[in-house]
């Protein structure tokens, strides 16, 4: 009974509740998230199944006295059993390598030649530690992203002097901001709201204070955040 | 701490001046114990020896001392966490970017490596009736270059230029451009001297298991964890090259003005394929000798043959094998591209597969007593 003192720790993890990563406000994050949540399914399974075995093993087959003298049969194999072992794993991972490839395809980040797309350009300049943000008429503004709800935001990342690393938790994943190479990523759908930006790749000493301010507006909105003047 | 010496003031945190009165004080306690219990015989014996068990025992005890090092920048790391905006001691800024640069680089090159290669150097030559390794004095020469290479980064803290740069020394924040001290020196050549006593060693291993087995110790014979080592020196020997290459790229970068990582000629990148080259391997060759040793005990208490063991044995090379097709998993967020994406996530999703099977061979031994 001792062990029931165990369970108020447990109730400790309730800490753990608000992972935004798992809630994400824009479809990119959404199918990233499904990707998550749908693997974490699949593992699950197995997990159960790997747990119940491995405790009924320990259990069932452990030593006692009994057993000291015991020598066990030698077993050349099982087909049955060793086949089942084979394809079924192969089939989960056939049924998770699907949505997989179908969204890395996706959404991995490009090379800015190789990259055609529509919708709301905005240019992302990382240095230590600082984010530049310049919108499509040279309005520059420093750590502080203002972005159209349902419009594909297509960010031009590009760095000054170190890797940096882009992210928005709440919208979607990281992806690095690399010297003298200038990395395309897009954005679909985000959904109004403020959240934060980091940047996620180490890159200093003021590496941790390196954040911006992320607010998702309407169009009409951001068009007038537009036209007043960047001071 | 501002200290004045010789007229000019000079300042030291007040973790390294805490960390020399340790030191004097333990190196003391330490010495007056050899001397009053006459351990000097032992540890001159220890530092002559060529002996496979006892260069284990050494690879096993510095693993493990410098594993409580990288265990308490792991606290500190904790403690500054603990609650928001915490002031822990000295740990922030610059200081905390330097605890968990020691704290990933002693647990990866430091503590978990030398610990495998020490139980190798140990059981190997037992498993296959062994007199020694091949080369006995090589595989002393391997534990020093380690002993040196390990020494060398933890001094590295005692004069106040500890690494900021992360374990994976991710250019171009490591070239002289962004961390001109001698900080980020300290990581380069201290995992290049340590890096070629590993590859000393493996080279050692692959020797004996392949020329020194008693007669009737075929390969087919051979027990799980000698086969998981045999294979392991294969991915230390590939990996810990590609290591070194990088390393001295990095050199050459900081040192001589060559611009491999950063400038409009080099790319940072590269840093990052040469670093994931040698890091995933380094996963498995810390996961493989595991499972061999799972296996081994598994076995040997269910009083029963390895279940399986061609395929157990064939796992561990294809696992061997496809450690190094996988790298580009650590890189998803560089921008190779769509399609080199797509070609690692397949691939990477090989790896647990074979991992799988293995695991489920293995789980079924227990089938048994």
């Amino acid at each position: 009974m001792k062990k029931i003192a165990i369970l108020p720790f447990i109730m400790l993890l309730a800490g753990c509740q608000s992972i935004t990563v798992l809630d994400p406000k824009s479809s990119t994050g959404k199918e990233q998230a499904y990707l998550i949540w749908f693997s974490l399914a699949i593992m699950v399974i197995v997990l159960l199944v790997v747990f119940i075995l491995f405790t009924r093993f320990v259990i069932r087959y452990r030593y006692t006295e009994k057993k000291a003298e015991y020598i066990p049969q030698d077993v050349k194999g099982n087909l049955k059993y060793e086949l089942t072992w084979t394809i079924v794993p192969f089939l989960l991972l056939a049924v998770l390598a699907v949505p997989t490839l179908k969204i890395t395809f996706d959404q991995s980040p490009e090379m800015a030649a190789e990259a055609n797309t529509n919708g709301v350009h905005i240019n992302v300049t990382a240095e230590q530690f600082r984010w530049t943000f310049e919108h499509k008429n040279s309005k520059t503004v420093h750590n502080e992203l203002i972005i159209p709800e349902n419009k594909d935001i297509v960010f031009h990342l590009s760095s000054k002097d170190v890797i940096h690393s882009f992210w928005i938790p709440e919208l979607a994943g990281k992806v690095d901001v690399i010297p003298n190479k200038e990395l395309i990523y897009v954005i679909k759908n985000a959904e109004i709201g403020e959240y934060d930006g980091k940047c996620a790749e180490f890159c200093g000493i003021q590496h941790a204070n390196m954040t911006f301010d992320v607010k998702v507006v309407s169009l009409d909105e951001y068009n007038q955040y537009l036209k007043q003047s960047s001071n | 701490m501002n200290l004045s010496i010789f007229g000019k003031s000079l300042f030291i945190p007040s973790d390294v001046i805490a960390a020399w009165v340790f030191t004097i004080i333990m190196g003391g306690i330490v010495l007056i114990s050899i001397f009053k219990y006459k351990k000097l015989p032992v540890i001159w014996e220890f530092m002559r020896t060529t002996n496979h068990r006892k260069i284990g025992t050494l690879y096993i005890l510095f693993g493990f001392i410098f594993f409580l090092r990288a265990g308490i920048d792991a606290l500190f790391i904790r403690s500054q966490l603990a609650v928001p905006n915490n002031d822990f001691w000295v740990f922030q800024f610059q200081k905390y970017n330097e605890v968990f640069t020691t704290h990933g680089t002693m647990m990866i090159f430091f503590a978990a490596t030398p610990m495998l290669l020490g139980l190798m150097n140990i059981a190997v030559p037992l498993q296959i009736g062994a007199r020694d390794l091949a080369f006995p004095f090589l595989n002393a020469v391997g534990f020093w270059l380690f002993f040196t290479g390990g020494m060398l980064f933890n001094i590295a803290f005692f004069l106040n230029s500890a690494p900021a740069i992360g374990w994976t020394g991710y250019a171009p924040l490591s070239t002289s451009l962004f961390t001109p001290g001698v900080g980020s020196d300290f990581y380069v050549f201290s995992l290049q001297i340590s890096g070629l006593g590993t590859i000393f060693t493996a080279l050692n291993l692959i020797v004996t298991i392949v020329r020194l087995r008693a007669p009737g110790m075929k390969f087919t014979r051979m027990p799980l964890f000698t086969w998981a080592t045999l294979i392991t020196a294969f991915l230390i020997l590939v990996a810990f090259t590609v290591l070194a290459i990088g390393l001295y790229l990095l050199m050459f970068d900081r040192m001589f003005g060559t611009k491999f990582f950063h400038g409009p000629d080099g790319d940072p990148v590269y840093w990052q394929h040469l670093f994931w080259i040698f890091g995933h391997p380094e996963v498995y060759i810390l996961a493989l000798p595991a499972f061999g040793i799972f296996s081994d005990i598994i076995s040997t208490f269910s009083k029963k043959r390895v279940f399986g063991y061609p395929a157990m044995v064939l796992s561990i090379v294809l696992i061997g094998f496809l450690s190094f097709m996988v790298w580009v998993h650590h890189m998803f967020t560089v921008g190779l591209g769509p399609v080199t994406n797509t070609i690692f996530a397949i691939t990477t999703m090989q790896l647990p597969y074979q991992l799988g099977l293995k695991y489920l061979i293995g789980y079924l031994q227990c089938e048994v007593v």
